[in-house]
């Protein structure tokens, strides 16, 4: 590796863990002073696609998977669509119990 | 091993052995897969939480659960042990990439041992939060079998997945002192290779990533 590239390598680093740190912050002043009264789901949208782009950059960048081969790197990110599938059923269901509690017993 | 490894000529000669079609050498490629299965483990952690928080009328509200400090008393601050804890990891993830890079750019042995070091530290820290804050809600009385602050489920399910992935972080700190220690005898010296390292430091951010989640599932949603 040359002295350039190891030296943008180590800023790449730095400025990756800068983003997660605002990230981070902005994250938790939102859960603070979010109003108790209003609706939750554009924040708790607001914290899923937060996390999502936390993760891109933890994958990305600190386990190196964008520098991967192409071929890689869909091996690793394909499978996790199953998850996808289970939160979708499994959260489904979950609502199903809630009825069946409030409608059976 | 990397030597040994020749260029594929056809696409089909590269699948049938003695080449690394994706260019990672087998020991990173079985890290990846492993962590590949690990991310199904935390998954259904995570998705038993959002079924059975579903099927309760009313869940604890986590400004409330989590609002004390070590040496805070009664002071009302939500969200800032976890918030403390969740720097600390991060903390951690980038002195562990800083371990990986100095080892694959430079063989740097110091500099690879340093920064291990640190990781190990921010290992260490984050455990001890993480018993303050378990045994501080054990104090308040949210135990696996009754919780205070509301649903009975909120409380078995906060230990198991803080505690599945605090069993996470103790073996990635056990690893990493293995590890540290090679390098100051200066095994991968001999090996002509740090990769170790670099495969351990996969392992460590994958429990970074996880708490991502962890933290977003407990702490805000």
């Amino acid at each position: 590796m040359s002295a350039e590239a190891h030296g943008n390598m180590v800023k790449l680093i730095w400025r990756t863990f800068w983003i997660m740190l605002v990230l981070t912050i902005v994250e938790v002043v939102a859960a603070i002073f979010y109003p108790h009264d209003m609706n939750r789901s554009p924040l708790n949208v607001f914290f899923i696609v937060m996390s999502m782009i936390k993760a891109f950059y933890i994958v990305g960048t600190f386990m190196h998977l964008k520098f991967e081969v192409k071929h890689l790197i869909i091996t690793i990110l394909v499978p996790l669509i199953l998850l996808l599938y289970t939160i979708c059923i499994f959260l489904a269901e979950g609502t199903s119990w809630l009825n069946m509690k409030s409608h059976i017993w | 091993m990397e030597a040994t490894l020749t260029a594929p000529t056809t696409t089909k000669n590269s699948w049938n052995g003695g080449v690394s079609p994706f260019k990672v050498s087998w020991g990173k490629l079985m890290m990846w897969y492993f962590l590949l299965g690990d991310s199904f483990s935390f998954a259904s952690f995570l998705v038993t939480y959002g079924a059975l928080r579903f099927s309760y009328d009313s869940w604890p509200i986590p400004n409330q659960v989590f609002k004390t400090f070590p040496f805070m008393g009664e002071a009302n601050l939500p969200l800032m042990f976890v918030s403390l804890m969740t720097f600390i990891l991060i903390m951690s993830s980038v002195t562990m990439v800083l371990a990986v890079h100095y080892g694959n750019a430079e063989k740097n042995k110091k500099k690879v041992a340093m920064w291990l070091f640190f990781t190990i530290i921010g290992g260490v820290s984050f455990l001890s939060c993480q018993a303050w804050e378990w045994t501080h809600l054990i104090g308040e009385g949210m135990v696996m079998t009754s919780n205070p602050f509301g649903a009975t489920a909120f409380g078995w399910l906060f230990f198991c997945i803080t505690g599945f992935h605090g069993f996470h972080v103790f073996t990635g700190v056990v690893f990493n002192c293995i590890v540290l220690s090679n390098v100051t005898s200066g095994v991968y010296d001999r090996k002509g290779t740090y990769e170790m390292v670099e495969k351990v430091g996969l392992y460590w951010h994958f429990v970074d990533l996880v708490w991502v989640f962890v933290f977003m599932a407990f702490y805000l949603l």
